[in-house]
């Protein structure tokens, strides 16, 4: 090309600009945990069903489950670390969800100790520009709130939105998440946080 | 400012059939703004279409930690010679636009949702980006004849963009290639 041309050609590409465009970021799923058959229909009570959440490669953190049959709970040691449970994949995915409900206990707590469990609600399908349902207490998902919570007696609680978002909700799978702050911002927390059951509730 | 530019440079080689020069250089240009100064290392080629008038593109890159590419600023503008071209020395004066550019290589990104395990995957990508003009420039300059195919160049430029004003100070050296030399 002579250079006069490609002197133009050069001017124009300048004068009109150009940008690519930005690439859109793909959502890769965590490895899909195996259902399992329950009693009552999305409600995990029993050993087998609470290990569901527990022993599945997804879940993470310092929790084991403990006990037999429907005596078996899952014992969350708060003080080692957060605690994120995953639970059993929905196929196809669980619609009209509403709410959550967690028979729990919280153990030799500490003074200020503050604890925060939250139920979120994957849906069925996602991109990371949107927000995934989140259920929680009053309070902000401190559970330390009211004081009978702190008690170490059983607390049987419904987990919501609170207009956080709209239900009914369509569910891939949920996970809990089970966190915490001492009375000083790194501390940990003490105790142990004791999962009784969980179940989903729907509309 | 977009589209007169082009637009003149297009009538400039139609109108100029004499065979064109070309030559390429390298310098450094030195910026100063009311907000700070700084330094660019610069590239240039430039069309010769007749012995007073050329059309030069000059790439002025920003230093820094632009690890995975280059980004800066380009001048398009004209080269106007006075005198003999013979000369040991050389005025000339440079008007023209000026724009930015960026070719930069993202690597992969990737993070974990902690609510879910969702990963988000931002797959690697190199970002070009070339703006239309948005500037003026315009200045004046020295060109030196240091062997018979290459020569120094020295020159004072007036940048403007949105009404802000910088002084910019250039130098380098400019080898002519092709048959024209």
């Amino acid at each position: 090309m002579k250079p006069e041309l490609l002197t133009v050609a050069a001017s124009a590409m300048l004068a009109a600009g150009c940008h690519s465009a930005p690439v859109a970021p793909t959502v890769v799923p965590p490895p899909p945990v195996a259902a399992v058959a329950t009693a009552v229909p999305y409600t995990w009570d029993s050993r087998a069903e609470l290990a569901a959440w527990v022993d599945n490669g997804a879940s993470r953190g310092p929790a084991t489950v403990v006990g037999d049959g429907t005596e078996a709970v899952i014992r969350v040691d708060v003080n080692a670390g957060d605690t994120n449970l995953h639970g059993p994949d929905f196929d196809p995915p669980l619609t009209g969800v509403s709410s959550a409900r967690i028979r729990y206990r919280w153990l030799d707590r500490a003074q200020d100790d503050v604890l925060f469990v939250e139920v979120y609600l994957r849906p069925a399908t996602y991109d990371q520009s949107l927000n995934i349902p989140h259920l929680f207490s009053l309070g902000g998902g401190d559970i330390s709130k009211p004081p009978e919570n702190t008690s170490g007696q059983w607390v049987d609680q419904v987990f919501t939105a609170h207009n956080m978002s709209t239900p009914p909700y369509t569910v891939r799978f949920p996970t809990i998440s089970v966190t915490g702050s001492g009375t000083y911002g790194p501390a940990r927390i003490h105790g142990v946080v004791e999962i009784d059951s969980i179940a989903l509730i729907r509309q | 400012m977009r589209t007169l530019f082009p637009a003149v440079l297009l009538v400039a080689a139609v109108a100029t059939p004499a065979a064109a020069q070309v030559e390429l250089g390298g310098g450094v240009a030195a910026v100063a703004t009311p907000y700070g100064a700084g330094a660019f290392p610069s590239l240039q080629a430039r069309v010769d279409f007749t012995r007073h008038f050329a059309v030069e593109t000059v790439a002025a890159f920003e230093p820094g930690g632009f690890k995975h590419g280059v980004e800066g600023t380009y001048l398009l503008q004209v080269h106007q010679a006075f005198g003999a071209s013979t000369s040991k020395v050389t005025p000339f004066a440079t008007y023209g636009v000026l724009g930015s550019f960026e070719y930069r290589r993202y690597p992969e990104f990737r993070y974990t949702l902690p609510p879910t395990g969702d990963t988000v995957v931002y797959p690697a990508y190199t970002r070009r980006s070339l703006s239309g003009p948005f500037g003026l420039t315009g200045g004046v300059g020295a060109r030196v004849r240091l062997t018979p195919h290459a020569f120094f160049e020295a020159g004072a430029q007036l940048l403007e963009v949105d009404g802000s004003f910088a002084v910019a100070f250039s130098g380098g050296v400019t080898v002519p290639i092709g048959h024209g030399r």
